[in-house]
C-alpha cells in the first residue's frame, strides 16, 4: 500500500496524466486510478471533488456539465494548456526522485 | 422496506449541515454516490448494502467539509474575474438614490436623524471650539515654553497659602546670580487708573507695572515706539491700541502727557497690540516699573523678602530644566529671609509654574479652569452619543422594513461586504447632510456661548487649520459610529429567512434598542439632577444672609487724593439731598474683598500672628452698609482717639482669639508710618457681626476695621464712597449725585456701581455653569425625546393591528395609551438607577468646594425624574392618543 503522504503527493499528477489523456469525469477519474495502480492507489472518493475543485482555482483544469448520452447529467474535467505544464514539469520531478532513490539503494559498485 | 432516494435525501441532509457544500458540490458528490451504487449493485449487493458501501467510499461529511473549508479560505484572497469589482460607481449611485428616497418617503424618519445629528455635531464643534480656545491660553508668546511664574508655599500664623505673586527684589536677584535665567520681568497692578489729558477724564480697567525687558520676554508686539527703552524710564507709559484709540483717536499718542492724579503724570512711550483674549496677563496700559521706586512710602515693601506684592515671571535659557533651578531656591531664600522667617515661625518655599499653564491650572487652587474643560468636554461627546443611538435605534426599528431589501440584494448576488458597505454609505450620507446644519447651528449658538464663557469664539477658518479636515474627519466617525450597529445586524439577515417574512433577531433588536433608550435617559436624567443641584446651590448662596444690607448702596470709587481730602465737601454736599442717607468712605467694600495683614492679638506672642482682612473706613461705614454690631459702639466723632487707636473685629475674630469679652482689648498692627517692622496696639471698642467681605464661596475669616484718615498713600484708604440712599426717585439722586461731583470735580469722571451688582458679580461662574448645564440638559432631552417620538411613531405603526384588535375586544382609549405608556415608564424608571447614583456622586464633589452649602436634597432626583418623565410621556402620549383613537375598521380593513 502506498502512505498517505505519497499518495497526497501524487494525487495532482496522477489526475492530470489521466485528464492528459482526455476529459474525464470524477467517478470514472477514480476508476481509472484504481484499475491502473491495481488497488494499490486507495483514494477516499469523496476527497477527489475538493481536490478537483482546488486544481480548478489553481487553473490546472476546467470543467462544465454534460450529457453525454447518459441518463445522468456529468461534470467533465479537461486540463487546461497551464495543466500540461505542470504535469511536464511534476513528471521531471517524480522522475528525478526515483532516479535518486534507484541509484542510492543499487549495490556500491568497486571504484567507490 | 430501503428507499434509495429517502436515503439520498437524509445523507444529503447531513452534508447540509456544513455551510461549505453550496448545491453544485453536493450534486457532484450525489452522482458519484450513485454511479458507485450501481456498480455495487451489478457486483452483486442488496440495495441497502450497495448504499453503505458507496456512501462509505464517498467519505464522512466532517472530513470532505474540512477540505472544502480550505479551498473556501484560499479563494478569498484570489477574485475570480466573475466577482464583482471592489469599488463600483453605479453601485454607489444606486445607494445614493436609495437614500434620497428614503429621506423623501419617510420624512420625519430622516427629520428626526438628521436633527439629532446635527444638533449632537454642533455642541461637540462648539466644545472643541471652547476646549482650544482654554487650552490656547498663553500660547502665542514666542519664549511661551521657557516662562515660568515665581510662586511660593507659605505658612505664617497657622495659615498656608500658596501664590503666585512674589517681592519685588527675588527678581533682581535671580536675574544677575543664576546663571539659568535668561530674563526676569515683574508685573504690579496700578491701583489708580483714571487718568485725564487735556480736560478729558478717561477710565481704565487695568494698569499693571512691568520692568523695561517685558517686551524681550513677553510677545507683546510694538505698534509704536522702542521696544528696548520705552519703559526704561520712571513715569513712562504704554498703551494698547485700544487705549490709545479710545483716548487720542488717530492722532499719534507718543510724547503725550497723562495726568493720573496725586501729581503723577506719564509720558506715553509707546502702544502695542491688543491683548488678546486668551492671555492670562491683560492689560489696558503698562507703566515703568521704576516709577514705584520713586514713591518713598513703598520703598520698605519694595525690599521686603516677606511681601507677596507682585508677579515675576522668569525667561529660562535654551535646555534649563526648571526643576534644577528649584532646588536653588532653598538656599536663596535662607540667604535672604531665612532670619525674619524663624523670627516670625513661618516658613516659605518657591517654586515655577509654567506660564501656558498658569490659567487651566493655576497652582493656588485645588481646581481651575480645567476642571470645567472635563466636564465640558464630557457632556459633550454624551450629546453625541445620545444622537449617534437615536440613529441606531430608529435605523434597528425599522430593520424589519428593510430586511425585503437586504434578502433580495443577496439573492441577486451582493455580499455582505458590500451590504455593509451600503448602510454605512446610508449613515455616512445622513451625517454629511447633518454638516451643513450643524455649521449653521454652531453660527446660531456662538454669539449666546461667547456671552456665557466671555470668549471671542467663532469658526475662523483661517486661525484654526484644523477646523476643515476635523469637521471632516467628525462627521467621518459620526457617520461610522451611527451606522455601526445597523450596517452589521441588517446586512447578517438570511435571504431565506427574510423573504419567507420573519426576522431573526427582532428580540435581541428590542432588547438592544431598549438598552440604549435607557443610556439616553441615565444621560438626560443625570444633567437635569446635575442642573437642579447647581440652582439650588445658586439660590442658597444668593438667598444666604450676607451680613449686610446690599440694597440701595452706591459706590463710588474716588482714586485720588483730591477726592479723599475732600470727602467733608462730598459728603455735606451729598446730605443735602433727602433721599441720600449716609455717605461712608473705606478701603474697598464687601465683595471686593481686601489685604489681609499681619496682626497680633493680646495674649499672642508675636510668633502667634494671626492674618486679618483689613479694612479702612469711616464712623459712617458700619451703619451705611447695614453691618450690625454685636457688642460696644462703632467710630465715632465724639471720641478723639477713634481716628488713631480704636478699632472693630467680627465675631470670628473674638471667637479664633478665644476673647469672650473682647471689648478693650488690644491688637498690634504694623504701623505704616514708621519704618521697620514696628507695631503699634490698637483697642478694641466693638464687635460687628459676621459678614461677608468676600464672596460667599470663601469662609468669613477675622476682619480688622481701623479708621486711619491719615494713612499713606498709595496704600488705599478711603478711596472708595458709599453712599446709601433711599429706595425712591433713584434716577433723580444718582443726577444730583453725579451733578454735585462735576461740580467739586470739574476734571474727574463720575464712575459708579450698585453694592448689590458688586457682590452677584461673585456667582457669575456658578452662572454659567447653572446655563451651560441648562442648555446642555435641554439638547440631552430634546434629542433624546426626538428618538423617543421616532421610536413611538414606529411601534404605533407595527402595533395598529394588535390595537385594532384590542379596541374590538372592548379595550378603552385610556386603557391603550397607558398600554403604550407603561413600557417608557418602565424604561425611565430603569434609567433612574443608574442617573441618580451617578449625579450624587458627581455633585458631591462639585458642592464640596463651598464652605457654605445647599443640602443635596432628595426633591432634586424626584423632581428632576418627574420632569424627565413627564416630558417623555408627552413625546409619546401624542401617538399613543392617535392610535388609541384610531378607528379599528381602518386598521383592521386588510385582515
Amino acid at each position: 500500500m502506498v502512505s498517505k503522504t505519497l499518495m497526497a503527493a501524487s494525487t495532482r499528477p496522477i489526475i492530470l496524466a489521466i485528464l492528459s489523456r482526455g476529459e474525464d469525469y470524477g467517478y470514472s477519474i477514480i476508476q481509472k486510478v484504481k484499475g491502473i495502480s491495481g488497488g494499490s492507489l486507495a483514494w477516499t472518493d469523496g476527497m477527489l471533488y475538493p481536490v478537483l475543485q482546488r486544481m480548478e482555482m489553481d487553473d490546472l483544469i476546467t470543467s462544465k456539465w454534460k450529457l453525454s448520452g447518459e441518463t445522468r447529467p456529468r461534470r467533465y474535467y479537461a486540463i487546461t494548456e497551464k495543466g500540461h505544464k505542470e504535469l511536464a514539469s511534476e513528471l521531471v520531478g517524480w522522475r528525478n526522485v526515483w532516479q535518486a532513490l534507484t541509484r542510492l539503494v543499487e549495490p556500491l559498485s568497486a571504484e567507490n | 422496506m430501503f428507499n434509495l432516494e429517502k436515503a439520498i435525501k437524509d445523507w444529503k441532509k447531513c452534508l447540509r449541515k456544513y455551510d461549505v457544500f453550496e448545491d453544485g458540490l453536493i450534486a457532484d458528490i450525489e452522482l458519484h454516490l450513485r454511479d458507485e451504487y450501481d456498480a455495487q449493485r451489478k457486483a452483486g449487493s442488496d440495495e441497502e448494502a450497495a448504499f453503505r458501501a458507496a456512501a462509505a467510499s464517498v467519505g464522512t461529511a466532517e472530513s470532505l467539509s474540512v477540505e472544502y473549508h480550505k479551498n473556501r479560505l484560499l479563494k478569498l484572497n484570489r477574485r475570480s474575474p466573475l466577482r464583482p469589482a471592489r469599488f463600483m460607481p453605479a453601485l454607489l449611485w444606486n445607494y445614493v438614490k436609495i437614500v434620497l428616497r428614503k429621506i423623501k418617503r419617510q420624512k420625519a424618519y430622516s427629520f428626526i436623524n438628521i436633527i439629532g445629528l446635527a444638533v449632537g455635531m454642533a455642541c461637540c464643534v462648539l466644545m472643541v471650539l471652547y476646549i482650544h480656545s482654554e487650552l490656547s491660553f498663553d500660547n502665542f508668546h514666542e519664549h511661551a515654553d521657557r516662562i515660568y511664574v515665581l510662586g511660593a508655599n507659605s505658612e505664617r500664623d497657622g495659615y498656608e497659602f500658596t501664590t503666585t505673586s512674589s517681592n519685588a527684589t527675588a527678581a533682581e536677584v535671580l536675574q544677575n546670580e543664576y546663571p539659568e535665567v535668561a530674563q526676569a520681568v515683574r508685573y504690579g497692578y496700578k491701583s489708580g487708573t483714571t487718568f485725564r489729558y487735556e480736560e478729558k477724564s478717561f477710565a481704565l480697567d487695568r494698569v499693571l507695572y512691568a520692568d523695561d525687558n517685558v517686551f524681550e520676554v513677553f510677545t507683546w508686539p510694538m505698534i509704536l515706539g522702542d521696544p528696548g527703552t520705552a519703559l526704561s524710564a520712571p513715569h513712562t507709559i504704554v498703551l494698547t491700541e485700544e487705549t490709545a484709540g479710545k483716548c487720542f483717536g488717530k492722532a499719534n499718542p507718543l510724547g503725550k502727557i497723562l495726568d493720573f492724579g496725586d501729581n503723577e503724570t506719564f509720558v506715553v512711550t509707546g502702544v502695542v497690540k491688543d491683548v488678546p483674549d486668551n492671555s492670562s496677563i491683560d492689560f489696558d496700559a503698562l507703566c515703568s516699573f521704576k516709577t514705584l521706586y520713586t514713591q518713598e512710602p513703598l520703598m520698605r515693601i519694595l525690599a521686603s523678602w516677606l511681601s507677596h506684592n507682585y508677579m515675576t515671571y522668569l525667561l529660562l535659557k535654551q535646555g534649563v530644566n526648571p526643576r534644577d533651578l528649584e532646588q536653588k531656591f532653598p538656599a536663596l531664600l535662607e540667604r535672604f529671609s531665612g532670619d525674619d522667617m524663624r523670627a516670625r515661625g513661618a516658613t516659605e518655599s518657591y517654586f515655577l509654574h509654567p506660564l501656558r499653564q498658569l490659567y487651566l491650572n493655576p497652582p493656588r487652587t485645588s481646581r481651575g479652569p480645567i476642571f470645567y474643560v472635563y466636564i465640558f468636554s464630557v457632556v459633550a461627546v454624551l450629546i453625541l452619543l445620545i444622537a449617534c443611538f437615536n440613529f441606531m435605534n430608529l435605523s434597528t426599528a425599522r430593520a424589519a422594513t428593510r430586511a425585503h431589501e437586504v434578502g433580495m440584494r443577496k439573492v441577486l448576488g451582493a455580499s455582505r461586504r458590500s451590504l455593509i458597505n451600503q448602510f454605512f454609505s446610508e449613515s455616512l450620507f445622513f451625517s454629511f447632510i447633518s454638516l451643513p446644519l450643524a455649521v449653521g447651528l454652531v453660527q446660531l449658538m456662538l454669539p449666546l456661548i461667547n456671552s456665557l464663557t466671555g470668549r471671542t469664539l467663532g469658526l475662523k477658518v483661517d486661525e484654526l487649520p484644523w477646523l476643515v479636515p476635523g469637521l471632516i474627519l467628525l462627521t467621518f466617525v459620526v457617520g461610522v459610529a451611527a451606522g455601526s450597529y445597523p450596517a452589521l445586524l441588517l446586512s447578517r439577515f438570511r435571504p431565506a429567512t427574510v423573504l419567507r417574512g420573519k426576522s431573526s433577531s427582532a428580540r435581541s433588536n428590542i432588547k438592544l434598542r431598549r438598552g440604549l433608550v435607557v443610556l439616553q435617559f441615565v444621560i438626560s436624567i443625570t444633567l437635569v439632577i446635575c442642573t437642579t443641584i447647581i440652582v439650588r446651590q445658586l439660590f442658597f448662596l444668593q438667598r444666604k444672609d450676607a451680613g449686610f444690607d446690599k440694597e440701595n448702596v452706591v459706590v463710588i470709587p474716588a482714586g485720588s487724593r483730591n477726592a479723599r481730602e475732600s470727602l467733608g465737601v462730598i459728603r455735606d454736599k451729598f446730605k443735602k439731598n433727602p433721599n441720600i442717607m449716609s455717605v461712608a468712605a473705606s478701603s474697598t467694600v464687601p465683595g471686593w474683598g481686601a489685604p489681609n495683614n499681619i496682626k497680633i492679638p493680646e495674649g499672642h506672642t508675636e510668633s502667634e500672628a494671626v492674618l486679618m482682612d483689613e479694612i479702612n473706613a469711616d464712623y459712617e461705614f458700619v451703619p451705611a452698609m447695614g453691618i450690625e454690631l454685636a457688642s460696644g459702639r462703632n467710630f465715632s466723632k465724639e471720641f478723639g482717639t477713634d481716628d488713631s487707636a480704636s478699632i472693630l473685629i467680627n465675631e470670628t475674630a473674638a471667637k479664633q482669639f478665644g476673647w469672650d469679652n473682647p471689648l478693650g482689648k488690644t491688637i498690634r498692627s504694623l504701623d505704616p508710618r514708621k519704618p521697620g517692622d514696628q507695631y503699634k496696639a490698637m483697642t478694641v471698642i466693638g464687635v460687628v457681626k459676621d459678614f461677608h467681605l468676600r464672596d460667599l464661596t470663601r469662609k468669613i475669616g477675622p476682619v480688622f476695621i481701623s479708621y486711619d484718615p491719615d494713612y499713606p498713600i498709595p496704600f488705599n484708604f478711603l478711596d472708595v464712597v458709599s453712599v446709601k440712599i433711599k429706595p425712591e426717585n433713584t434716577t433723580e439722586t444718582l443726577d444730583f449725585m453725579k451733578n454735585q461731583w462735576k461740580n467739586i470735580f470739574p476734571n474727574q469722571l463720575f464712575e459708579y456701581y450698585f453694592l448689590d451688582d458688586i457682590f452677584e458679580r461673585q456667582f457669575r461662574q456658578i452662572e454659567q455653569s447653572r446655563k451651560i448645564f441648562s442648555y446642555f440638559s435641554f439638547l440631552a432631552i430634546f434629542i433624546a425625546c426626538l428618538g423617543l417620538y421616532g421610536m413611538a411613531s414606529f411601534s404605533a405603526v407595527q402595533r395598529i393591528k394588535e390595537i385594532g384588535i384590542r379596541k374590538v375586544l372592548g379595550s378603552t382609549t385610556p386603557g391603550i395609551v397607558a398600554l403604550l405608556g407603561k413600557e417608557l415608564v418602565v424604561l425611565i424608571l430603569m434609567a433612574n438607577l443608574a442617573a441618580w447614583p451617578l449625579s450624587f456622586l458627581a455633585m458631591k464633589q462639585w458642592i464640596r468646594n463651598f464652605p457654605y452649602r445647599a443640602n443635596i436634597a432628595i426633591i432634586s432626583f424626584i423632581g428632576s425624574s418627574l420632569i424627565v418623565l413627564a416630558i417623555g410621556l408627552l413625546t409619546v402620549s401624542y401617538q399613543a392618543i392617535r392610535s388609541a383613537l384610531a378607528s379599528p375598521v381602518n386598521s383592521l380593513r386588510h385582515e
